[in-house]
């Protein structure tokens, strides 16, 4: 059970976490093994914060972003499946699901954000000299406002669609599908995963 | 070199990407970093906003990297503004240079230094056996992480990168050479196999009570290298949580 407020609370912190993967300072506070502990801990359940960073960090540690190529949202695919896991009282299968697809949706605003900023960006250029620094100092804080409020938005609308799927997932039959010892195993895959990539590459 | 400006400079770095656009990728964010040290040199005057606009074009590197062609671009300002060069130099210099560093910095950064560390924190955390969950310390592992990550690499990097790109203009390029980055790129990644290697060991070792575990994590290692080479990671995933799932449900049964 994850109250409203608790809700409010993760999108509010989470989206600081988002400023890290692009527009400020990339301290790798973004990373699953960071992001899951820490809302974990706002959940009230940090151990399957744990559980969530460490599958999905070795899952995601060789998605690099190269020049134009953007890897699916680390940040947003932990949160919603961290919510998702404890909605669903430990449904690991559809809350890694959920959380996957999600990341790969908040990849696409993201990819809409950049189109946006290449367009914003023009302000400058018309510029009298007077104001050129100050259009500069302004559309660095618009890069920071606008990614921090456009993950509150992504949140805010998530959850409740998160919260009505989850609480239904027993009416359609789908908890069946759920083991608990796949806990166990799933860290194997990003081992294998880490292996190859620093064997190959 | 004015170290309030510096550290200015260092800090502004730390939004290189703020504005991360298609057109002219990190140029906000370039220019915004680049400010104080063209008001240091030109004041306040036409010049100066004359080489903001110069600056305000095409920008892409390595995040952390980058740090070393702003000392670069730093330096040839200065000799801009003597007259020792001309503008064509500045802009060349800076788009010549950005693809190798940020060669450089993938493959140094993003794809050793960061995987690294993640290995060595999961790392921790899956040696306490299958209930890692719940028997790590979570402070250790998370302030562990981001004290290794930024404090050995990130950091240092931002930090040295500014001050030896002023320092040795474009001659920095020639220094890093020196370093035999390629050989630091090695001795981390052997690190990292022997790592995983450990990790995977005895964590398996505390799933004995089910060989069928055992068999099944294994099993989802070596299928995982294999499919690594033809798939990306993310469909390996979801395809082995899939058959993961379904053997275990008919197991169960």
């Amino acid at each position: 059970m994850i109250t409203e407020l608790q809700f409010l609370l993760i999108s509010l912190i989470a989206s600081v976490f988002h400023l890290d993967t692009l527009v400020f300072g990339q301290f790798m506070f973004h990373r699953p093994i960071i992001v899951g502990p820490l809302i974990g801990i706002l959940i009230g359940t940090p151990q399957y914060g744990v559980l969530m960073g460490c599958i999905l960090e070795l899952i995601y540690l060789s998605l690099i972003p190269v020049g134009i190529k953007v890897p699916p949202d680390v940040t947003a695919t932990t949160i919603c499946s961290l919510v998702s896991y404890k909605l669903s009282n430990g449904n690991l299968f559809f809350s890694l699901i959920l959380g996957i697809l999600l990341g790969m949706l908040y990849k696409y605003i993201d990819l809409l954000t950049r189109t946006l900023n290449s367009m914003v960006i023009n302000w400058v250029d018309n510029a009298k000299d007077e104001v050129v620094t100050t259009r500069i100092n302004l559309l660095v804080v618009y890069g920071i406002v606008s990614t921090y409020f456009r993950s509150v938005l992504f949140y805010l609308l998530v959850f409740p669609l998160l919260n009505f799927f989850m609480k239904n997932i027993d009416k359609i039959g789908l908890r069946m599908l759920s083991s608990s010892e796949l806990i166990y195993i799933l860290p194997a895959i990003g081992i294998g995963i880490s292996m190859s990539h620093f064997v190959e590459k | 070199m004015n170290i309030p400006v510096f550290f200015s400079i260092f800090i502004r770095s730390l939004f290189l990407q703020s504005v991360w656009n298609y057109e002219r990728m990190q140029n906000v964010g370039f220019v915004f970093t680049i400010i104080p040290w063209l008001k240091k040199i030109y004041g306040v005057t036409q010049k100066f906003y004359e080489r903001v606009k110069t600056h305000y074009g095409f920008f892409n590197t390595h995040p952390y990297l980058a740090n070393i062609l702003i000392g670069i671009t730093m330096r040839l300002e200065e000799q801009y503004a003597k007259n020792e060069i001309g503008n064509e130099e500045v802009v060349r210099t800076k788009t010549i240079l950005a693809g190798p560093i940020a060669a450089i910095g993938d493959r140094l950064i993003w794809s050793t230094w960061r995987v690294f560390c993640g290995i060595v924190v999961v790392g921790y955390f899956l040696i306490h056996g299958k209930n890692f969950y719940n028997e790590a310390n979570i402070s250790v592992g998370v302030i562990g992480y981001l004290l290794l990550y930024n404090f050995i690499g990130h950091l240092p990097i931002r930090f040295f990168g500014l001050y030896l790109g002023y320092e040795y203009s474009k001659e920095v390029i020639e220094k890093l050479a020196k370093f035999a980055l390629q050989k630091i790129v090695d001795v981390i990644k052997t690190a990292g196999v022997v790592i995983l290697l450990f990790i995977a060991f005895f964590y398996s070792l505390s799933l004995l009570d089910n060989v069928l575990l055992v068999v099944l994590f294994w099993s989802n290692i070596f299928v995982s290298i294999i499919f690594h080479k033809k798939l990306s990671e993310m469909y390996i995933f979801v395809l082995l949580l899939y058959i993961n799932t379904l053997l275990l449900f008919i197991f169960k049964l």
